[in-house]
């Protein structure tokens, strides 16, 4: 019976095996043949990459810092991210947060930054470390919201128990001072008033002046009740200095109180449900207002005639941009910022007058989350406190057709999962190109293993991990928490840039990481390093920091090989060449220099280029967040920000800065590519991360709007025509 | 379209011999109860309460029905001679108008717009105001006839008051007494109609039907007869509207509109019940069975959208709804008139005025009057005593239908033959049995009978070509033939065999292992396993076959599985021996060992059926044990040849994937892509 399946299967087999071009059971083997006319053609195989499942958080608070030009922005999970407003909104510092610890207020004082939240704890931000600096306890439980005092010496606190608590801050300290009396209550929202003298509370049906002097409340407004058991929560207000107070409560009302009558001056039912938060201009004559409702308005305090000395506050403009609950609101100079639960922060013009201009800061991190292992062809994923390494899939076949998906032979597979044993955000990682050492770093040290993939081909490869010790050197220099850090291609050394701005060497042995050179010029440094890159003979590191300095490092001779010429804005993205004599830099405002290193100075393609780049490069607004050189391609650089792909010709040079690049609106590319360098890509949205691998291949990480916006809570429902 | 609803009970206050009457109250949704004994009720229709009653003293007798007149009071005779009058407010019945009388009345009857009318035994009909003076003794002609039932309508301007009396020689006499507004005076016309013998009207009503009055009068054969009567002529407009099955002497009607009645005492399935029938159309609309029990002379009444049924003690409502039926609306539904009385609806050639008189219109209807006696001599087993007689009418018949293809119409008569053919014991006719089998399709309920009969005479060869030669054999029938030929002795088997020229394509029995059943019996055996059957009746019947005939046939099903295996064996042999000329030779083979034989699915279908039915028997005997060892043997071989199949089938799934065309796939999670950058 047996004997005529046999023979079936037999030949079927035989016959799949010829169409597959190998035998079965035998691994499959990865030629390059016929795929030399891709490179040739500049055309690529692309691992387009959609597992990846980050979800960015709800932005909860944002504060704007006036004097360093700074927006401090928390989200969910507690991550702080700063944004410089004069590098045209550029991420350039992110704090992970800590499980469990929630930050419902932000503060800045000067250049220091604190936060509140519901663990009770007020804690200040070192912002070069990027780690908590000083905490000090509120002593009345979680707290809600917090504010300074016009001198920026004091701090207040409004907590759940009813009390607000101020501290002392004078002397780069942090000091609990006192309590006020405590309210039933808790307080939701405070402001202190320019005097000095007043702090004005918002809590439950009420609204309370509290005089800073004696500690007692001497002022109470009390709120109407939509509905009579439904309590009125004052979520946000502000306080002018002329006393006018501005609150924002659940009803959906944004209230103006006579803070010395203690009476209501008006009420306008804004939004259609809670009013979350609210901002006053510098000028004292414009507030914002925004909510559940997600829309952001505007009220104007002008005359009621022209030439009128008597001035009323009305409603003036209505800004529909976010989809969501909006959380937050902060005027920087002339812009609006707001973000919510949607993720996205908006920055409006404040213009009452003009044609509404504003622009979408997506949620996507600047630093990659994503690295690639170029000759082992493995991915590295970076969630909060886990990395994961992945071989790609593979497939033999081609084709012509732009946007076709070939067939896999073999699909991606997860071999590692590093876990971080203390569930500490992971800071920064590496992996090398060899695929052979995986190192990151959390807040407290890092960590470094050797991995070996036996097999990676076929179905079931078999994957060892070896975790590497932390050698102490005789002069007891250990190896530092790092906020970046690199490895080299065969994995045998490891460049970090550390939380006290050093730049560490470790030399990677068979069983423990050692630090073999520290950089010690660095530690004068007094800014953070933002950016840094390897060259491809694994002998030079730039390292760029949001002080706009550039400085090249020589980790084989240990020394310092130079320091770019400072430029006005930071640096968003390095590169080396292939050949590892330029270095490419991107600026926060979008132009590309590359420098000579032997020379010392900008190339001759960047000195007759870098500040011709068309008008229509310089005004986007997505900065570049990652460049890279292919082998098939030495004079192109790839350069990608989270929505578009540039491939830029160094052979081709612009032919005017009036040159327009895509159509607006539709966002294909105008002008004929033959005369001018730059080739734009817009397949891909939002890009984590793009880069090079041999052959024709390229690495697309993805995550599309959509897979965001499908995690995100429903929003408020509001009737609309026809439904 | 028409609905009965779901009954309700009324009232149980009376006997059901005790009533006398419902009649519709002035008010909507009120009905009024009358019983002989003691007492009128109102009810209400809507909450089923009871609005009003009188009891009458004990010793009197209502003899009329209460009823509602236009002077808003109730009307009623007591002990015959009195009428009483009184009104709704009236809490006592005695203190009720009366009049008394010297004459016996019949009934006090009355009709909106005009007084009550009295109709006394004795014929004689007047408002009750004048009936004293105008009753000038004894009617002559009401002295031979009982009045049974009187009913009174109303038309535009005049009053029809309608008496029916029946004589004993079937003759039903209509009177008919019209008032006009006009005239002013008492029009009598009478009218007699022949019933047929034996039959009696058993119950009618009259209606308006514009300036004339219809009577319809249901007569005890089922006929429902209507008069159309006016005050112009004594002769009315007769038709007998239809004939509704079912119908005895105890069944009573009730109008519900111009086209549709409501018949208590109609049968159906054996069960006697309330239908609503479309005289328009001759269609049963709605039927339901009693919601009690009932006496045999039921009563039914419909006020308000209400059948009123007493049941017992009990008094049912039954809502209903009437819509006009149209062609459209009945077409498919139930002919109710299908019982042997009913045959004449068949169609068939009637006497078109366009065409009568043609020579060939009258010999296609002479034809049918013959067929007709000659189908009627066939079924009386007096006129077609001996086979000789039988024989003659019956290739008469034939002959007659052949000439005139007249099969098309034959076919309840042919049942009826059929069954005398089946039932005749002083012959076998078998040459006309073979005829019917062949000009007739009969229908699945005969064919049991006639299996029946051909195992009982032993016809194998007849069962055989009429097992083949239908489509869907019953169930029942299957297992009467295949237990007939699993006990039946091989000789006679292969003796029928050879009448049926199957002999040369019997399979080859050269097997070594030893065959439970002969050649023959397996072929015949096979041939049913062959025919379609539902697994739900076939268990059930198949309960009723002999334990030792299961063990047989379970045998014989594991030793064709086993067969069908081997043969695939076999031709894998074949096939590597690669003689690519001998393939021809394996084929015939192949196909000569499978001819008769069930197919692989068949045989699985009966072997699960088969101890589906027998399974309890199957577990508890001795003797099944092997049998079962030996069929799971061979059936876990089968799985594991399926199963290897299955692998197969995989490999070419996976050989079809790596050669499909690529087609347009979606990103997903991951994708390698060919991008083009311009």
């Amino acid at each position: 019976m047996k004997t005529r399946l046999d023979l079936l299967c037999f030949q079927y087999t035989s016959s799949i095996s010829d169409v597959m071009g190998h035998s079965w059971g035998e691994p499959v083997q990865r030629t390059t043949c016929d795929v030399t006319k891709w490179y040739m053609m500049g055309e690529f195989r692309v691992h387009h990459i959609r597992f990846f499942e980050f979800q960015p958080k709800a932005i909860h608070c944002i504060s704007y810092n006036n004097d360093a030009e700074k927006l401090a922005v928390s989200r969910s999970d507690g991550t702080l991210e700063l944004w410089s407003s004069k590098d045209h909104w550029f991420q350039e510092k992110v704090i992970p947060g800590v499980e469990g610890k929630s930050i419902e207020a932000l503060c800045w004082q000067g250049e220091r930054l604190f936060t509140a939240g519901l663990d009770g704890y007020i804690t200040e931000y070192d912002l070069l470390r990027l780690q908590p600096k000083a905490i000090a306890t509120s002593n009345a439980g979680p707290v809600w919201c917090l504010t300074s005092d016009p001198t920026g010496k004091l701090l207040a606190a409004g907590t759940e128990d009813g009390c607000v608590v101020i501290f002392d801050t004078e002397y780069n300290t942090l000091e609990f001072k006192r309590s006020f009396d405590k309210q039933d209550n808790r307080i939701l929202c405070i402001a202190w008033h320019s005097a000095g003298e007043t702090i004005v509370t918002g809590g439950i049906d009420n609204i309370r002046l509290w005089s800073v002097r004696s500690g007692h409340a001497y002022q109470r407004l009390t709120l109407g009740r939509q509905e009579k058991n439904k309590e009125t929560i004052v979520w946000c207000l502000a306080i002018t200095s002329d006393m006018t107070i501005v609150s924002g409560d659940s009803r959906g009302k944004t209230s103006f109180w006579n803070g010395e009558q203690g009476t209501l001056i008006k009420a306008f039912l804004s939004h259609k449900a809670d009013v979350f938060c609210l901002c006053v201009d510098k000028s004292e004559t414009s507030v914002l207002s925004s909510g559940v409702d997600s829309t952001v308005v505007q009220f104007e305090y002008t005359s009621t005639q022209m030439e009128s000395d008597w001035k009323v506050w009305v409603k003036s403009l209505t800004h529909f941009r976010h989809t969501h609950d909006v959380r937050g609101l902060a005027l920087a100079n002339d812009h609006i910022v707001s973000g919510g639960v949607d993720t996205n922060l908006i920055v409006y013009r404040l213009q009452s007058l003009k044609k509404k201009i504003w622009r979408k800061l997506a949620p996507v991190p600047h630093r990659s989350m994503v690295q690639v292992a170029r000759d082992a062809e493995l991915v590295v994923l970076k969630y909060t406190d886990y990395l994961e390494v992945w071989r790609l899939g593979y497939t033999n076949k081609t084709s012509e057709t732009d946007g076709e998906i070939l067939p896999l032979q073999s699909n991606p597979l997860n071999l590692v999962q590093l876990k971080n044993k203390s569930s500490e955000p992971i800071i920064c990682f590496a992996i090398s190109s060899h695929g052979n050492v995986v190192a990151f770093s959390d807040q407290d040290s890092i960590r470094a293993y050797k991995l070996v993939i036996k097999n990676k081909e076929l179905i079931n490869p078999s994957v060892s991990i070896k975790k590497l010790k932390l050698y102490m050197t005789e002069d007891s220099t250990a190896p530092l928490p790092a906020h970046h850090m690199l490895a080299t291609t065969n994995g045998d050394t490891i460049v970090t840039a550390t939380v006290c701005g050093s730049i560490q060497v470790l030399r990677v042995e068979d069983s423990y990481v050692k630090v073999d050179h520290a950089f010690s010029g660095s530690k004068e440094r007094v800014a953070s390093i933002t950016v840094m890159c390897m060259c491809p003979d694994d002998r030079l590191v730039a390292v760029g920091d949001s002080g706009r300095n550039v400085t090249i490092y020589d980790i084989i001779r240990k020394q310092i090989v130079c320091r770019l010429p400072q430029y006005s804005c930071q640096v968003t993205a390095l590169a080396f060449s292939l050949s590892g004599k330029e270095l490419v830099m991107t600026y926060a405002d979008q132009l590309v220099y590359e420098f000579d290193i032997a020379e010392q100075e900008y190339s001759t393609w960047s000195k007759n280029n870098s500040t011709k780049f068309p008008n229509h490069w310089k005004k986007r607004h997505g900065k570049i967040n990652h460049m890279f050189f292919h082998l098939a391609h030495p004079n192109k650089i790839f350069l990608h920000d989270e929505q578009i792909l540039y491939v830029l010709d160094k052979t081709k040079p612009f032919p005017s800065e009036d040159l327009k690049i895509w159509k607006k609106g539709s966002g294909k590319q105008e002008a004929d590519k033959s005369t001018h360098p730059l080739s734009i890509c817009r397949k891909y949205k939002f890009i984590l991360y793009i880069d090079a691998l041999k052959d024709d291949w390229l690495v697309t990480v993805e995550r599309p709007p959509a897979a965001i916006n499908a995690s995100l809570p429903s929003t408020l429902k509001v009737k609309k025509f026809g439904t | 379209m028409a609905d009965l609803g779901e009954p309700l009970e009324l009232c149980t206050c009376f006997q059901e011999k005790d009533l006398l009457y419902v009649d519709s109250d002035g008010l909507a949704g009120h009905v009024i109860i009358t019983c002989k004994t003691n007492s009128v009720f109102v009810f209400k229709l809507d909450d089923q309460k009871a609005v009003h009653s009188w009891s009458v003293r004990r010793g009197l007798h209502i003899t009329s029905p209460a009823r509602w007149t236009s002077g808003n009071s109730y009307i009623s005779v007591i002990n015959e001679q009195n009428i009483h009058t009184w009104s709704k407010d009236d809490l006592s019945f005695e203190k009720s108008t009366k009049k008394h009388l010297k004459f016996p009345l019949h009934e006090i009857l009355t009709t909106e717009g005009w007084d009550p009318v009295a109709v006394c035994k004795d014929g004689t009909v007047d408002f009750v105001e004048t009936i004293k003076s105008s009753h000038k003794g004894t009617n002559s002609d009401a002295d031979l006839n009982t009045i049974f039932s009187c009913g009174i309508t109303s038309t535009n301007n005049a009053v029809c008051v309608t008496c029916l009396s029946q004589q004993k020689n079937s003759e039903l006499t209509v009177t008919h007494h019209w008032y006009k507004r006009d005239t002013k005076e008492w029009k009598v016309l009478v009218t007699t109609e022949t019933c047929p013998d034996k039959v009696q009207c058993t119950s009618s009503q009259c209606r308006t039907a514009g300036s004339s009055v219809r009577l319809y009068c249901l007569l005890s054969n089922g006929s429902m007869v209507l008069l159309d009567l006016t005050h112009q002529q004594a002769d009315p407009v007769r038709r007998t509207v239809q004939t509704i099955p079912g119908v005895g002497s105890s069944a009573t009607f009730t109008v519900l509109d111009t086209h549709h009645v409501a018949v208590a005492g109609t049968t159906q399935d054996k069960q006697k019940g309330i239908g609503v029938f479309d005289l328009q159309f001759g269609t049963l609309k709605a039927w339901r069975p009693y919601p009690g029990v009932v006496q045999p002379n039921v009563k039914i009444y419909s006020h308000h959208g209400n059948l009123l049924v007493a049941c017992g003690n009990t008094m049912y409502m039954i809502p209903y709804t009437c819509q006009k039926s149209t062609v459209s609306s009945i077409l498919g539904q139930q002919q109710q008139l299908t019982t042997a009385e009913a045959r004449p609806t068949l169609p068939k050639c009637v006497g078109w005025p366009t065409v009568a008189g043609t020579s060939q219109m009258e010999a296609q209807m002479g034809n049918q009057q013959k067929t007709e006696e000659l189908a009627a001599r066939l079924c009386d087993q007096e006129k077609t005593r001996t086979y000789q007689k039988f024989q003659g009418a019956f290739w008469g018949l034939m002959k007659c239908i052949k000439e005139f293809k007249s099969v098309w119409y034959m076919s309840s008569m042919f049942t009826d033959i059929l069954t005398r053919c089946l039932t005749e014991t002083r012959f076998w006719p078998v040459k006309e049995i073979t005829e019917l089998m062949q000009l007739y399709n009969m229908p699945a309920s005969v064919m049991p009978k006639l299996v029946d009969a051909l195992i009982q005479h032993g016809e194998i060869s007849l069962l055989h070509n009429f097992l083949q030669k239908v489509t869907d054999v019953p169930e029942v029938c299957l297992c009467k033939a295949l237990q007939y030929y699993i006990t039946a002795e091989d000789e006679e088997l292969a003796k029928a065999a050879e009448t049926i020229f199957i002999e040369s394509l019997l399979p080859d029995t050269s097997s070594d292992e030893k065959q439970p059943f002969g050649v023959h019996k397996a072929y015949f055996v096979n041939s049913m396993l062959k025919e379609g059957f539902n697994d739900v009746f076939l268990v059930d019947y198949l309960k009723s076959l002999n334990f030792k005939n299961v063990l047989v046939l379970l045998e014989h099903l594991r030793h064709m599985l086993g067969n069908r295996l081997e043969d695939i064996e076999i031709e894998e042999e074949d096939m590597d021996e690669e003689i690519l000329f001998l393939k021809k030779d394996g084929e015939k083979k192949r196909r000569g060992l499978l001819f008769g034989q069930p197919t692989i699915g068949q045989i699985a279908d009966w072997i699960s059926v088969t101890l589906d039915a027998h399974i309890t028997q199957l577990i508890i005997s001795p003797d099944a044990r092997l049998t079962l060892i030996n069929l799971h043997t061979c059936v876990a071989s089968q799985v594991q040849f399926y199963d290897e199949l299955s692998g197969l089938e995989a490999l070419l799934d996976q050989l079809k994937a790596k050669c499909s065309v690529t087609s347009k796939q979606a990103v997903g999670q991951y994708c390698v892509e060919v991008l083009h950058i311009r």
